[in-house]
């Protein structure tokens, strides 16, 4: 699918467990070089919300609106 | 099944031949009680049948639960939802709601215990009479805390102190501890039920704040905060931890300092409403027997025989138990330094009396704990002997 | 591409929540509230009620009414809040030690009364937030503070005991599978009756330091592995099942709640209360 970006990542809320990255069906997370997953190869992602749904942060955010609704907490 | 009937009288009241514990659940509904939760134990039963019976016919709801932890539990969840609650049990009992209770008093729950007190410890004496859980109604529950407890002394009396305890844990939004006595459990007397139109009852203060600014432990208005119940679109949290003015758990220090201070505030600021004694000779007086519960009885007959023999004997019935009637004892004392406090168990409230009263009183106790009830003859000759 | 649980954060909680990193309580907690609205509840009628431990601090952080009761006791609270406004739709949160050990005696009378709570067992075999203790799901023979040769007690399974017990729907989800999870959690509320969700997680930082279980990766990747679904762990011998955690719903039936059954009561005695006033 499209590598418009998406899919958010929560820094300030992320604990670096990893869960997205190895739960993802379609390998579309990496760490990044700050310690935090980002999605590298988000024209892989089939939208499942796999890992949306398996972040025990609620860090990861599939919206950008809900980003910016969450901004400064 | 209900082993009594109530008959209405040319003005149209209610009027039966009772027992103290049919008597509590006929004040209860009358003080607008729709939810009951109890578990069975001697010699509180009744009340739990009772209530299984008549709550219905008013739309209201009983639940036998598995204990009385969970009966306690119950009964501050069906509080949340605004209807007035209520539960019954004796001293075992009461012991195993005590972690509950002091859930119901951090976050101003109304509700009502009933303690029908028996013989203890532990199992005890379960038919037999006793006034022990005195203290345990004070300090049951573990931190500090206020608490409110009224005891009635005859079947009449348990009318008016259970819509009376009502009015108070909602006025407060506080547990209110009705502590009753076997004797006065199981006693048949004549009760005249008021008409509806006759008692002033005391709902909750319901917060008019929108759900976005509505905090429901805020002091705006006051040391007791409005309510709103569950399921009107007020959205909060309570918990055992202690909270800031939002619900929300806090372990600032000015924060946990406020809702100490706060909670019992609200009570030891409001003693002249909630401190009620009834005085009976202490005019003329020498003598003062100070009594509460069912003993109070025996201590007006024992008034009245020793009267007859010219003694001036009075007597102070502390209707309210907790908070403490300090302001009356001092009073008094300061007239009568003879005091004797007459209660069913070891000596409990003596130890407040004697803290209360002027120095140059002398406080004796007039004590049984045999599980038979005290008599006048036994107090007088108490008296008596003491010169 | 929207989760629900973003909607449903409570305003003025502060983020991140107090779990440690990997814990699952977090991803339980958001398939709680996807289930939630997913059965078309309004969230003004839905109270959140929970005991004390790791798991019971959930409902503070969601905008529902919610009540952090006392040890073990949720299920009580629960029962008085449904019993006295039925209208609510009531969900437990519970943890292994609060819901089976303290509050085992609630569990299985909210089961045989058959009354419309849904519960959800945030299961991860220990006590956390007393530092570790065996808890009555732990498997036997592993680590916790307070056994420190290996628990000597076999553990509860919850499912079958929720089953034995009379609750009307029984389900057991796995936070690996987060979806089936929510659909578990939303048929239990729309269930009429008593409904359990045993939910299988990790511990990563207790359990993984006495039972050296690894990191919070390898915990979830193993918790995965030992899931298997019912209709699967039906062809498997017992030996076979050792060790694994058999997913999917045990029970699933249709008795009479006890809050419906309860109205009844009431219309019958408004009739005789009425018969009776004319007596007088």
């Amino acid at each position: 699918m499209s590598d418009e970006k998406y899919l958010y990542v929560k820094k300030n809320w992320c604990k670096r467990c990893g869960y997205c990255i190895e739960f993802c069906p379609k390998n579309v997370w990496e760490f990044g070089d700050d310690g935090y997953p980002y999605p590298a190869r988000p024209q892989d992602c089939v939208r499942c919300r796999m890992c949306v749904n398996i972040c025990p942060e609620f860090a990861v955010i599939g919206e950008e609106e809900v980003t910016i609704k969450l901004e400064g907490r | 099944m209900l082993f009594y009937k109530l008959y209405k009288d040319a003005d149209g009241r209610k009027v039966g031949f009772v027992q103290g514990n049919e008597a509590c659940v006929e004040a209860a509904l009358l003080a607008g009680m729709r939810f009951f939760a109890g578990y069975p134990i001697t010699p509180s039963s009744e009340i739990a049948a009772v209530s299984a019976e008549k709550l219905p016919m008013l739309g209201g709801r009983f639940i036998q639960m598995e204990d009385e932890i969970s009966s306690m539990g119950a009964i501050i969840g069906g509080s949340m939802t605004g209807k007035k609650t209520m539960t019954a049990t004796s001293g075992p009992g009461f012991s195993l709601k005590q972690e509950n209770l002091g859930y119901a008093i951090i976050n101003e729950v109304p509700c009502v215990i009933v303690n029908v007190q028996r013989g203890g410890p532990s199992t005890g004496l379960p038919t037999q009479i006793a006034q022990a859980d005195v203290m345990q109604a004070r300090w049951g529950t573990h931190g500090d805390h206020p608490i409110i407890a009224i005891s009635p002394a005859s079947v009449s009396q348990v009318v008016t102190s259970t819509i009376r305890a009502f009015n108070l844990a909602e006025k407060y939004r506080t547990p209110v501890i009705l502590l009753m006595d076997e004797t006065l459990g199981h006693m048949r007397e004549k009760i005249v039920l008021p008409r509806e139109d006759e008692i002033e009852l005391i709902d909750r203060k319901q917060t008019e704040d929108t759900p976005e600014e509505f905090k429901p432990f805020a002091t705006k208005h006051g040391d007791v905060p409005l309510f709103a119940p569950y399921g009107k679109g007020y959205r909060y949290n309570i918990t055992g931890l202690i909270h800031d003015e939002a619900g929300f758990p806090t372990t600032k220090t000015d924060e946990v300092v406020s809702l100490l201070d706060r909670l019992h505030s609200k009570i030891n600021d409001n003693l002249d409403d909630i401190v009620e004694v009834c005085e009976f000779q202490t005019e003329d007086a020498d003598t003062l027997l100070v009594s509460f519960g069912s003993a109070t009885r025996s201590c007006i007959s024992a008034m009245e025989k020793g009267r007859a023999e010219g003694k001036k004997i009075g007597v102070l019935q502390l209707l309210t138990v907790w908070p403490f009637a300090e302001k009356q004892i001092v009073k008094l004392t300061e007239k009568i330094k003879n005091v004797f406090v007459v209660e069913m168990n070891m000596g409990q409230i003596i130890g407040e009396v004697s803290r209360c009263s002027h120095r140059d009183a002398v406080v004796t106790g007039i004590n049984k704990y045999n599980g038979i009830y005290i008599t006048p003859q036994e107090i007088l000759e108490k008296v008596k002997e003491s010169r | 591409m929207k989760s629900a649980i973003h909607d449903y954060l409570r305003p003025k909680k502060k983020f991140p929540h107090v779990w440690c990193p990997g814990c699952g309580h977090g991803i339980i907690l958001a398939s709680i509230v996807r289930a939630i609205e997913a059965a078309g509840k309004n969230r003004d009628e839905v109270v959140v009620v929970s005991g004390i431990g790791c798991s019971s601090r959930a409902p503070v952080y969601v905008d529902f009414s919610s009540i952090h009761s006392t040890h073990g006791r949720a299920l009580t609270f629960a029962t008085g809040v449904k019993v006295a406004n039925p209208k609510l739709t009531v969900i437990v949160i519970s943890g292994d030690g609060d819901g089976m050990a303290i509050g085992g005696n609630h569990f299985i009378h909210a089961c045989r009364r058959n009354i419309d709570l849904t519960m959800i067992v945030f299961n991860n075999n220990i006590y956390g937030m007393t530092g570790g203790q065996a808890s009555p799901t732990m498997p036997q023979g592993d680590y916790a503070s307070t056994a420190p040769f290996g628990t000597l007690e076999r553990p509860f399974d919850v499912c079958k005991l929720a089953n034995a017990s009379g609750a009307n729907f029984v389900a057991r989800g796995v936070v690996t599978s987060p979806i089936p999870l929510e659909k578990h959690i939303k048929k239990g509320i729309e269930k009429k009756g008593f409904s359990v969700i045993d939910v299988a997680e990790t511990c990563p930082t207790i359990y993984n330091f006495f039972n050296k279980t690894g990191n919070p990766l390898k915990m979830m990747k193993d918790l995965k592995a030992k899931a298997i679904p019912v209709q699967k762990a039906n062809t498997m011998t017992e030996e076979e099942l050792k060790g694994k955690i058999v997913t999917g719903v045990f029970a699933d039936r249709y008795y009479p709640d006890f809050t419906t059954s309860y109205d009844k009561i009431i219309m019958d005695s408004a009739k005789r209360s009425m018969k009776d006033e004319e007596s007088i």
